[in-house]
């Protein structure tokens, strides 16, 4: 068996033994995935402490339901889904809290709570495009994010996000463009 | 720019190749440097963001500790909930049983009282 095929197979088993109840070889899947997990959360929510709690909520999530887990995708792809889910529970919380005055007059631009000062980490979502996809308003960087990083389908996007399929092709359309005139602002659509 | 230059710009960012603007524009934009200037920073854009895929950030320390925490508490609490909800029903079942033991001793004690004031 190659290495690939040999993780898929250590990962089946822990599945089944997580799915069979055994907390220790969920942990173990906890620790392999903890790192992709967190990147997605951070890439939806794009705010460091609430990807924390959103990658958290998903393993707990996926702790209550891998019993049902048949294993027809990864385990990866499975908690991908479980992620954007989750991200999306949390956005809902946020803005029903959101009406509070004070929380829009202390809120901090996203693109300073991404900031490589504050955060010290990869490159996953620094520079000027990890600058732009933050600075993107919610709804078209989960978008753009799902498509063009994680190459979901359109209609995988739809379905997990509540909306029609067309919707979420406006949506990258809108993205794309304004990352786009961000990253190029000095060549402006005429070519110039 | 010409007319179909802007139908070009209108429509690049919707499509994942200048081959599904259709043959026409695609042809146009095979012939026109600026359109395809553009299809290139679109090109680039997209590659980008594909490259990110495998660039994962750090998670935290706490974030293992604190989802095992998590389950434990849960697991933890199944059984408890259980527990507690025997115990709720043993009383309730307790409870019933004085009140039919209660019952019955104060219907012997009503018949006794009444026999006794009958053969009075």
């Amino acid at each position: 068996m190659t290495q690939p095929e040999v993780e898929r197979f250590e990962e089946d088993e822990l599945v089944s033994l997580a799915g069979q109840g055994d907390q220790a070889a969920f942990t173990e899947l906890v620790k392999n995935h903890q790192h992709e997990v967190y990147t997605l959360a951070v890439r939806m929510v794009a705010d460091r402490e609430l990807a924390h709690d959103v990658a958290q909520e998903s393993f707990v999530r996926a702790w209550r339901a891998i019993g049902r887990f048949r294993g027809d995708a990864k385990f990866s792809t499975w908690m991908h889904r479980i992620t954007v889910n989750t991200a999306f529970t949390h956005r809902d919380r946020r803005k029903r809290t959101a009406a509070d005055p004070l929380d829009v007059v202390y809120q901090e631009p996203e693109s300073e709570l991404l900031s490589p000062e504050r955060g010290g980490e990869s490159a996953a979502m620094r520079g000027p495009l990890g600058d732009a996809l933050s600075a993107l308003p919610e709804s078209l960087r989960s978008v753009v994010v799902l498509k063009d990083v994680y190459e979901w389908t359109h209609v995988e996007i739809a379905e997990h996000l509540g909306i029609t399929v067309t919707a979420a092709k406006v949506r990258l359309h809108r993205a794309r463009k304004s990352l786009r005139l961000t990253l190029w602002s000095h060549q402006n659509e005429e070519g110039a | 720019m010409n007319a179909r230059c802007t139908v070009v710009r209108v429509r690049l960012p919707g499509v994942d190749s200048v081959d599904d603007l259709g043959d026409r524009l695609a042809a146009h934009v095979a012939t026109c440097l600026r359109c395809q200037a553009e299809a290139a920073r679109y090109r680039t854009l997209r590659r980008r963001l594909g490259a990110l895929a495998p660039d994962q950030m750090t998670a935290p320390g706490t974030l293992v500790p604190s989802v095992v925490a998590c389950i434990e508490i849960e697991e933890s609490d199944v059984p408890g909930n259980r527990r507690v909800g025997l115990r709720r029903a043993a009383v309730a079942v307790s409870a019933a049983a004085g009140a039919a033991v209660a019952a019955t001793a104060g219907t012997i004690i009503v018949v006794g009282l009444r026999r006794s004031h009958n053969a009075a």
